[in-house]
Order: C-alpha cells, then sequence, then structure tokens
C-alpha cells in the first residue's frame, strides 16, 4: 500500500512512513512505498470510501449503491467527483463529506421546485441512480398525525389497532413511548412511518379515551 | 521508557527505569469496536460536538492510496484499486509553541475519528514530562464517551503505538562530531551485524513481528527505519516503532480495554529495555 500525503498538515507530523508503519502491522502488508507530493503519475479515478452521505447532521442519511469515484486531475489541481457535477480544488478534500451533503441537497431542492439546468438534471439523474432515493425519502419524511387503541402489551412489544383497522405489533424501543398507556387506551401520536408502514418513531403521544 | 506500575507481570521485583529524556516523539492509543456505516455517519456530527471543546482545531486526513502489485518481482502500480481515504482528525496546539525551537511541530495532541476506530495521539519532546499515564487519562476520558456516542455494541481490541525518533535534535548524544548516528552502538538489533565495516549506513529498514502469550490475540512488531528523508536528507534520523495489541472476549467493556492498553505498555517497555544498547540508555538520563 502507498499512501500519498499531499497537504501538509498542521496537526502532528503526517508522516507517511509512519503511516505505513502502522498499515504494515496492521494488515501485514510487507511492501512500503512513500510519496509526498501528488505527482502527475497519480493523476486518475480513487474509489471514496464511505457509503453513507449524512444530511440534517446526520439525521437523514443518503445511502449509496455503489462507491463514488473522485477524478484527481493534476493539471488543474482539481479533484472531481464522477457524475455529480461537483469540483473542488485537491487541497479542500478533506471537506469531502461536507461538500456531498450539500451538492446532494442543492439538486434534490431544486428538483423538488422544477428549477434544475438542464446539466444538474443530468447530475440528478446519475445521482439518483447511485443512491437509494426511496430510503432516503422514508428517512426525511415528517411524521403524520395518528389515532389508534393500544390491543395488547406484551414485554418485547405492544400491539395497535391503528384508526384505518390495520393491526400492529410495535417492538422496542419504538414502542418505548406508548409506555404510559394501558390495554385499551385509545391514543393519537405522531408517527413516523418506514417500509412496510412500520414506525421508525412515534412522538407527542396524548390519550383519547381511557380504556379498562 | 515510563514509571509505571507494573500489573499481572510476571516478575514484578524490579519496576523498569525512568528516563528524563527518552527519543518518544509520539504514543498513540486505539481502540476498535464494530460499527456501521450508518451508525458511523449518523453520529459523527454529534461526537463532533462533544470533542470540540477540548479538540478546538479540525484537521481532516487526507490520504490518496495506491495499491502495489509485484510482477516477476518488479513492483508495480495497480490502478484497479486506488482508493481515497478521509479520516476525521481534531487536535490541540502546544502553548508553548514560538517561545521554543520553530522548528518543533506544533502538534500536541489530536484525536482520529476513522470508521471503526479511536486514536488517541499524544506528542513528546525532549525534557517533555509526559508518560504514559498521560495519554492513559485521555483514554479514560474519551474511550467511554465515543464508544456510547456510537453506540456500539462492544470493544474488540486495543492498540498502543510508540514513536522513538533518533535525531541528533532530539537525541545529540548518538551522534558524532561529523553528524553521523552510531546506529551500531545505540541499537542491539543493529550491534551484532557480522562481518567487518566503518559504520553502518542508511537505508535502515528492520522489522519483526512477535505472538505474546498471556492475553487475547496479543502481538507485538518491532520497526526501525530510515526517516532521514523526513529531514530533507540533511540529517540522519531513525524512527523506531513499538506496537503491541491486544483484543477483546464477549462482555469485556472499556474497563479491560484500558487494563490492556497497560499491558501493552508493559510489554513496550521491556522492549525498549531490549532493543536499545546500555551506551545509548545512558544518554536518555536513567532517573534512579
Amino acid at each position: 500500500m502507498m499512501i500519498l500525503a499531499p497537504n501538509p498538515t498542521t496537526a502532528e507530523s503526517q508522516s507517511p512512513v509512519r503511516e505505513e508503519a502502522l498499515e504494515e502491522f496492521r494488515i501485514g502488508q510487507s511492501r512500503s512505498a512513500v510519496f509526498t507530493k501528488v505527482e502527475p503519475k497519480f493523476a486518475g479515478s480513487y474509489t471514496y470510501d464511505r457509503s453513507v452521505v449524512a444530511l440534517e447532521g446526520g439525521r437523514v442519511l443518503v445511502h449509496l449503491r455503489c462507491p463514488l469515484k473522485v477524478i484527481l486531475n493534476y493539471s488543474s489541481r482539481e479533484a472531481e467527483v464522477e457524475g455529480w457535477g461537483l469540483r473542488f480544488p485537491i487541497s479542500e478534500t478533506g471537506s469531502l463529506p461536507e461538500k456531498l451533503s450539500r451538492r446532494f441537497l442543492l439538486l434534490f431542492s431544486k428538483a423538488d421546485r422544477g428549477e434544475l439546468s438542464e446539466q444538474e438534471q443530468g447530475d440528478w439523474i446519475n445521482v439518483l441512480d447511485q443512491a437509494d432515493y426511496r430510503k432516503f425519502c422514508i428517512d426525511r419524511a415528517a411524521p403524520q398525525y395518528t389515532e389508534g387503541i393500544i390491543v395488547q402489551r406484551q414485554p418485547n412489544f405492544v400491539r395497535v389497532q391503528w384508526h384505518d383497522g390495520e393491526t400492529e405489533n410495535i417492538s422496542f424501543p419504538e414502542a418505548g413511548a406508548l409506555n404510559d398507556l394501558q390495554k385499551g387506551d385509545e391514543f393519537s401520536a405522531f408517527v413516523r412511518f418506514g417500509q412496510n408502514m412500520t414506525p421508525l418513531s412515534i412522538e407527542r403521544v396524548a390519550i383519547l379515551s381511557v380504556g379498562e | 521508557m515510563d514509571d509505571i506500575e507494573i500489573l499481572n507481570s510476571e516478575d514484578t521485583s524490579e519496576a523498569p527505569p525512568h528516563y528524563e529524556a527518552p527519543p518518544v516523539i509520539e504514543r498513540v492509543a486505539y481502540l476498535f469496536a464494530e460499527m456501521t456505516d450508518e451508525a458511523f455517519e449518523k453520529n459523527r456530527e454529534s461526537w463532533k460536538s462533544q470533542v470540540k471543546s477540548e479538540f478546538p482545531f479540525e484537521d481532516p486526513m487526507v490520504q490518496w492510496r495506491l495499491n502495489i502489485k509485484e510482477e516477476d518481482g518488479v513492483p508495480m502500480l495497480d490502478q484497479v484499486t486506488p482508493e481515497l481515504k478521509i479520516t476525521d482528525r481534531f487536535y490541540r496546539k502546544r502553548e508553548d509553541k514560538g517561545k521554543e525551537s520553530q522548528a518543533k511541530s506544533d502538534f500536541d495532541f489530536a484525536m482520529r475519528c476513522p470508521q471503526g476506530r479511536i486514536e488517541l495521539h499524544m506528542g513528546s519532546w525532549p525534557g517533555s514530562p509526559r508518560s504514559f499515564q498521560t495519554l492513559r487519562s485521555e483514554c479514560a476520558q474519551w474511550f467511554g464517551s465515543w464508544f456510547k456516542t456510537f453506540q456500539l455494541e462492544k470493544p474488540n481490541k486495543v492498540l498502543l503505538h510508540y514513536v522513538n525518533l533518533l535525531r541528533k535534535d532530539t537525541t545529540p548524544n548518538l551522534f558524532d562530531e561529523n553528524g553521523a548516528l552510531a546506529l551500531g552502538e545505540t541499537l542491539s538489533v543493529f550491534a551484532g551485524v557480522p562481518g567487518e565495516h566503518a559504520h553502518l549506513e542508511p537505508p535502515f529498514d528492520c522489522k519483526v513481528g512477535l505472538r505474546l502469550n498471556g492475553v487475547k490475540d496479543g502481538k507485538m512488531r518491532i520497526h526501525v527505519v530510515d526517516a532521514s528523508a523526513e529531514t530533507g536528507n540533511t540529517a540522519v534520523a531513525v524512527r523506531v516503532h513499538f506496537f503491541a495489541e491486544a483484543g477483546l472476549d464477549a462482555g469485556e467493556g472499556i474497563d479491560k480495554a484500558l487494563m490492556l492498553l497497560d499491558w501493552c505498555h508493559e510489554r513496550i517497555v521491556e522492549r525498549f529495555e531490549l532493543i536499545f544498547t546500555e551506551k545509548a540508555k545512558r544518554t536518555f538520563h536513567s532517573v534512579p
């Protein structure tokens, strides 16, 4: 493994020699070589090692179906995320996680308002190809006002009948929001539903009528 | 290197020597745990806000990583899997920066948080009062809160890494008037090179791995490597790395991890005493 350290840092000495000694100890690779500058021969496509883009401080996550490619362009001293329309100076690579979050949010917001330019439309299609958009929409969905009745309480789940007649076993920790309710209680709450209408979170619980 | 309390050692009759000016320039403690991508990204911002007051400077570490493959014994760049890795890093600066040599790094204490592990990097310099106990108390402060913030199930292993630097400004007494490092008289592994020669010359690269008894997955590595390139080849410099690692069993938590760090430290101290020659250790100023 070779490790390039193109950005001298103000923090501890980022010695590639030391980094490689650690790599060798941890993964047992014996071959090492050290380069302290990005050189033309290193230009090309690199796989970004993270598979999730975090929005809203981590509350909403965008899961990537395939690794992102970052193109290192030596002549322009820039890097580019393939297909995202995201280009930045190599020296700013450290803030790539934040740049990806902002780019996704910007494209999403413009798409929502129908304001994407032709170029941005192409980028957004690429992003949607690479991201699990359905999961993102579920994560991002606002809680809905819902009413229900407690049918049964068990140590590891609470059985609820929703106002539309559907019944569901809600397991913990999500069911923890219903701890103060007893069998037969009718209640209202704001519920955020996930795939298959499974509750992801329950909040603002109120008792509408007391049961048994 | 430090005076330590020996725990569970086979021989507790004699404490290891304490040195005034050991050549250690950095001590690093690592804690590893299983962590999903989702748990990492979900809690990253929360962790940043927790460490900000004590590690006010943020400087992500960027690594463009290339693999090397070997064809008929010739090392070649493997273009299939180059990788970009970005590691969250937070640090404190030395408060005395500017009062002493400007050549010194302003690195004081850093925390790195890649997915699945936390690293605490503590700098030292000649005359520094820092010891393993300084690092350990930081580990006791941060390991538990890292584990809780990322909602982890169990720690996997700990690793302790000491970097020793033999350079004219850190260990002047090991160099002659011409600036040459008497490596054969400094490190016992080089003292016994067979045959007659005037002196040893760079590059130096010597490493050995050891499997250790007494703890789960206990292992160690000692790596002596030429670091002259870091000084721009203006001076001979040699890094001596000590790594010690120990694994945790199911049900063991942060308290056990800290005990294993003690164990790793003891193993490194033992080897330090054996690797450096008596002549070298005299220059580190043993404290009675």
